[in-house]
């Protein structure tokens, strides 16, 4: 969760995503900052997040988003 | 659309509405298909054997792709994790193919009904080049109902499938994915696993759905018959008679434009909406305050949602997290994550927005609309580093309210460009009627002629309504209505009734001007 | 809820609500509707009404037809210079049956001495959903077609009923405007064309107001007013030979053998349809010479009971002002 936490202030500084939620539906990530974080969670975790996950669900909030990371490194 | 018409429809609209209150809950989805069909054949006529193609083509791929996967999990059992892993490999080539086959068969369809004339015309225009003359057949055929529409609709729908999202639809319920009348003429777009399951599920009569979906339907017509109609006086006057207008004049003439198309299209957007909650179903948000946003991209995700949402799900994604894209990433892989993924996304967005602009229409001029926005996005992405050192440098708070308030203006003024280049009939015309402008023209509409005091007030107050309305939305703080007593909301639905009859725009002296985009 | 209890409930509170919207929906019919010949829309309806408010036994010329007649026939001129007191009471798609319930109706309140049909609207397709006073069923969606009369409403529109008023041009709707209407010179030059027989269920009309006319003492004309979009030698031809065999007068305006001097190129307000201020001036006195000269009516003016006529002859000029399109 960590490293979650330090990728996603590297790409939007100053949103405490420990708190904040509906990050997708609030714009406070955008398609372009969902496309840098895949890159960099793809990267960081070893783990293949592909267009089929990005749905709002799994981006709204660093929980869902650390939900689905475990997911996909539990598929392997 | 005319008198006649609307009355056909709203009668059309009550007998649906009593009629599946009183079937049984298991009919009722039956209900909605036959009377959706119905609709679409008194429409559309023999055009309907095109929509019951892309239907049929989605439906029995949806359940080639299920039987694959089933395949696939049945031999994985026996298999060691290599033999595993090839496996997976032929499956995804094997659906690949399957689900290129049915959406090149739909965009066949949709591009040879839509585009055959247009792209006739450029490879006419382009072997002229090298002096040769070929003469292209013109087809001349109308288009069948929402065909732009659905035909997205049912790619999403096969890739969903392909990918797992969910199972295959039953032939009930893909028939009825596609065909739902409300969302034919503007949308907006859905995807099956969020609508299918609400046609399918048969609400019954909720009362509180009734009201607040009458006071959508009423809201939505407000829109379109008392200020859309209205404005168009103007708009098409301005630019069916451009060479007659200067200065301030056209200026006010583009912006009326932007707001009959924001109030025409969102309007009916509440139409449809507003009829499905009717029913209990829910349907997208297509609008969110849209002439709030700061920039240009941030206008494209509160305009036209849902339209943005399919190709954000279908193409931008895809293309910029492609085999392809991920190769390039990885040479890119030194630089920041800013970098590496700015040459994917501008290639994704390219194909986005030239797909966006030429989905308006058949034609240059919205291909061009398209690169606009897509070169303005570009040199926003391109240009924010700068800025943001700009704003630390002069101590200026980005956050600020005269910050927001200039972006929110220049975001206003690009848009009013942008639907400058759609509306005017050629880009030729929109240059020409830009340039006038910057002349002097003092030509009052009002003493000419075009439109009367008392109509020109209520432009005023239209606009004005539309401004107020999404401001309270912006903030929050729209009055809830469902806390009304019952003598409330109808005395409520009856004034509104009251309002589009007496202050419409339609009838002597008011030209009917033709749905913005319902050609589609 | 008991569900039956539940039921009656549903059903009292929907009744209610189509009261509510009755209601409603009446108090727009009387607000929206045109009260008098200024309104929006005011003139065309009360055109069609106003032959209820004429005095009784007060009219001795009545013409009928459609919207051709009430664009270029004009009573009040012809009363200035003859005395003559006609009524125009025409509607736009007149019909077979339209005519003979107007007449009908006229007669029971007139003893005119001519009735004069123009023979324009012999073509039309003859049904009854078109027939007698469309014009009346306009009140049922007055709220819809009479509504932007929002902009010039009053605060007595709010509580005075629309009723039948006495028209004072007695029918006649002047146009003003002239169309760059461009005469053709192959207009009815065709005289030996084949006719164009009138439609079986019309010319039973006819013979139905023949037979009205001849029970009240009342002479029967036809007459055609200058009409180029619609009309032609076949149906000159076709009107001549049915006149003929009812033993009918039948005068063709559009006959250039009648000896009309019309200016046909700047005489209509559209293409050659409806005649426009000056050319139902030509017209109502070219009719007015015929009829004078076959017909024996009488010189009302200066008579008791016709000052109003006086009245309004004297300020004609206003009153066309006030009705023109």
């Amino acid at each position: 969760m960590e490293r979650l936490l330090k990728i996603l202030s590297n790409i939007k500084p100053g949103i405490d995503f420990t708190k904040e939620k509906d990050l997708v539906e609030r714009r406070i990530l955008t398609s372009f900052d969902i496309l840098r974080l895949v890159s960099e969670i793809n990267n960081e975790f070893d783990i293949e997040i592909t267009p089929l996950h990005i749905l709002p669900e799994n981006f709204n909030s660093a929980e869902s988003i650390y939900a689905l990371i475990q997911k996909l490194e539990d598929e392997d | 659309m005319n008198d006649l018409m609307t009355w056909l429809f709203l009668a059309f609209m009550s007998l649906v509405y009593v009629v599946y209150m009183i079937l049984p809950k298991k009919a009722r989805p039956y209900c909605l298909l036959v009377f959706s069909l119905l609709f679409y054949v008194v429409y559309s006529k023999f055009l309907t054997f095109f929509m019951l193609s892309t239907i049929l083509s989605i439906w029995l791929g949806g359940l080639w792709l299920n039987r694959i996967d089933d395949g696939e999990a049945k031999k994985r059992e026996g298999l060691e994790k290599e033999a595993r892993k090839a496996l997976k490999k032929k499956v995804k080539r094997q659906k690949r193919l399957v689900v290129a086959l049915i959406i090149i068969f739909n965009v066949a369809i949709l591009a040879t009904l839509k585009y055959f004339n247009f792209f006739g015309s450029l490879f006419e225009g382009f072997l002229s080049w090298f002096n040769l003359s070929v003469h292209m057949p013109i087809l001349k055929i109308a288009l069948p109902l929402g065909i732009s529409y659905y035909t997205l609709s049912a790619i999403g729908y096969i890739v969903d499938v392909s990918q797992g999202r969910h199972r295959a639809g039953n032939l009930l319920s893909v028939a009825l994915f596609i065909s739902y009348f409300p969302q034919l003429f503007e949308g907006p777009f859905a995807t099956y696993s969020t609508l299918a399951p609400q046609l399918m599920a048969g609400e019954g009569f909720n009362s509180q759905n009734l009201f607040s979906g009458l006071s959508k339907v009423l809201w939505g017509f407000f829109k379109k018959v008392v200020i859309a109609d209205r404005l168009a006086i103007v708009v098409s006057a301005v630019f069916s008679n451009y060479a007659s207008y200067s200065g301030l004049v056209v200026v006010l003439g583009i912006i009326a434009f932007t707001f009959e198309l924001y109030a025409e299209f969102s309007g009916l957007i509440d139409v449809a909406s507003g009829i499905s909650e009717m029913f209990s179903i829910r349907l997208a948000k297509n609008f969110e305050q849209p002439f709030f946003s700061t920039t240009v991209s941030e206008f494209w995700r509160r305009w036209h949602m849902s339209l943005g949402a399919w190709f954000r799900q279908y193409i931008f994604y895809p293309v910029s997290m492609s085999q392809g894209m991920m190769k390039i990433n990885k040479k890119l892989a030194k630089k920041n994550s800013f970098w590496q993924v700015f040459v994917p996304s501008a290639l994704a967005l390219f194909v986005v927005w030239l797909l966006n602009g030429l989905w308006h229409g058949a034609d240059i001029k919205y291909i061009v609309y398209g690169m606009y926005y897509y070169v303005l996005m570009m040199l926003g992405m391109a240009l924010e580093p700068l800025f943001n050192l700009i704003y630390k440098k002069s101590g200026i708070d980005k956050n600020s309210k005269w910050v927001t308030f200039l972006k929110i203006a220049r975001t206003f003024i690009l848009v009013n460009i942008g639907l400058l280049i759609f509306r005017a009939a050629t880009l030729k015309e929109a240059a020409n009627i830009f340039t006038s402008i910057f002349q002097s023209g003092e030509l009052n509409l009002i003493s000419l002629g075009v439109i009367d005091i008392y109509d020109t007030i209520w432009c005023f107050i239209g606009v004005a309504i539309l401004l107020v309305y999404d401001y309270l939305a912006e903030k929050k703080k729209l009055p809830n209505s469902q806390n009304w007593h019952t003598a409330g909301k109808v005395a409520f639905l009856i004034a509104m009734a009251v309002m589009i009859i007496v202050f419409g725009a339609y009838g002597e002296g008011y030209i009917p001007p033709d749905p913005i985009y319902g050609g589609f | 809820m008991h569900k039956a209890r539940l039921i009656k409930r549903r059903l009292l509170i929907s009744f209610l609500i189509i009261c509510a919207i009755a209601m409603v929906y009446l108090y727009l019919v009387v607000i929206f509707m045109p009260k008098d010949t200024g309104d929006l829309g005011g003139a065309k309806y009360y055109s069609t009404q106003a032959y209820k408010k004429e005095q009784k036994n007060s009219i001795d010329l009545l013409f009928f037809g459609n919207s051709d007649v009430y664009a270029g026939v004009s009573p009040i001129l012809m009363y200035q210079n003859s005395g003559i007191s006609s009524f125009v009471c025409a509607s736009p798609k007149e019909t077979g049956y339209s005519l003979v319930n107007y007449v009908k109706a006229n007669l029971k309140r007139q003893n005119p001495k001519l009735v004069v049909l123009d023979a324009d609207c012999f073509y039309y397709k003859n049904d009854h959903y078109h027939g007698f006073n469309v014009q009346s069923k306009v009140m049922a969606i007055a709220p819809f077609f009479y509504h932007a009369r929002w902009k010039e409403l009053t605060i007595s529109d709010f509580f005075t009923l629309p009723t039948a008023k006495a028209d004072p041009l007695k029918g006649y709707l002047p146009n003003a405007g002239t169309s760059n209407y461009k005469h053709k010179d192959s207009f009815m030059q065709n005289p030996n064309a084949q006719p164009l027989e009138v439609e079986k269920s019309v010319v039973k009309c006819l013979k139905t107001i023949q037979e009205l006319c001849k029970s009240e003492n009342a002479q029967l004309m036809f007459m055609c007013l200058p009409t180029p979009f619609s009309w032609n030698n076949s149906k000159s031809n076709g009107v001549k030979l049915l006149a003929g065999s009812m033993g009918v007068p039948f005068l063709d305006l559009n006959d250039p053998s009648c000896g009309l001097e019309l200016d046909f190129n700047h005489s209509f307000k559209d293409s050659g349809n409806h005649l426009n201020i000056q050319g139902a001036e030509v017209a109502t006195r070219f009719l007015e010479n015929y009829i004078t000269s076959h017909y024996s009516l009488a010189d009302h003016r200066g008579e008791e009971k016709y000052k109003s006529w006086d009245e309004i002859a004297k300020n004609y000029d206003y009153y066309v002002q006030r009705a023109k399109q």
